[in-house]
């Protein structure tokens, strides 16, 4: 079984001083405690100013996967890097705002390029 | 009837639930917020119980119509104060200290938003077996109070 999942890992992507994540499908415990471990580490390694994670291929958002989310956060925190959850789709948003879950804490943006404009990378056209 | 052993069977449970819901045409938003049902009572049953099972059926109710019914069963200590485990950010003991949110495992969330997004729920512990069933109907009763209600109360 183990064997069988390990291939199953979330890619961690680094853009200039960001690590984006996009999550995908359903996280299991397992999953989610090798996407914790490998995320830190590479913030670690990598000097990553900040985590942008990505939750348009996340079709349910349930309060274990936001415990998951909130505590990756926290400790990329600790580390000196900030995260930003993007890509939320309308049902999810309006699930999450009816089962209660506080997500006032967690900064959040539209789309990729919104959280990557808001842990302050910046497109430079040529005229600049 | 599913066993909730593993993280694993709370995906099959979800997928089941997800099947079973569709089959009975409920809309997307429907098929989502159930799915939470499914994960949230599944991880109670891991958590909490320890392990147990669960049932999902689909019901046909004279009165309200088509719907689904979602049962989990465990075997885990019961909860202590049922209307407290129904707030958010609460368990069955009371609220929950935010210095010890990261340690728990959980948010405290769960319960309410199962009550939240079912129609009826019902909680019955017996002889060390405990068990919690959800009802949502497809189409939702509504949730204000009729006038005459009101003036009963």
């Amino acid at each position: 079984m183990t064997l069988q999942r390990s291939h199953e890992r979330v890619p961690i992507i680094q853009l200039f001083d960001q690590l984006v994540v996009p999550l995908q499908g359903d996280i299991t415990d397992d999953l989610a405690d090798a996407l914790t471990q490998d995320v830190l580490e590479r913030i670690r390694r990598s000097d990553a100013a900040g985590l942008v994670i990505d939750l348009t291929g996340v079709w349910m958002l349930d309060s274990h996967l936001c415990h998951v989310l909130s505590n990756l956060a926290t400790a990329a925190g600790l580390m000196g890097a900030s995260t930003v959850l993007c890509g939320m789709n309308p049902d999810t948003a309006l699930t999450l705002q009816t089962m209660g879950i506080d997500m006032r804490l967690t900064r959040t943006a539209l789309r990729l390029e919104n959280a990557l404009a808001m842990q302050g990378v910046r497109l430079l056209t040529e005229a600049e | 009837m599913i066993r909730i052993c593993a993280d694993v069977d709370i995906l099959a449970a979800r997928n089941a639930l997800r099947a079973l819901a569709l089959d009975i045409g409920a809309p997307p938003r429907t098929v989502l917020e159930l799915s939470i049902v499914v994960s949230e009572l599944a991880w109670n049953v891991l958590k909490h119980g320890g392990g147990g099972h669960m049932v999902l059926e689909s019901i046909d109710d004279l009165e309200r119509g088509i719907g689904l019914r979602i049962v989990a069963f465990d075997e885990g200590p019961p909860i202590r104060d049922l209307v407290s485990a129904l707030r958010d950010g609460f368990d069955d003991c009371g609220p929950i200290d935010p210095s010890t949110l990261l340690r728990r495992g959980g948010l405290g969330g769960g319960l309410g938003a199962v009550a939240r997004f079912t129609d009826a729920l019902s909680y019955v512990q017996h002889d060390g077996h405990k068990r919690i069933e959800a009802v949502r109907y497809l189409r939702r009763p509504s949730s204000r109070p009729r006038p005459d209600a009101r003036k009963a109360s």
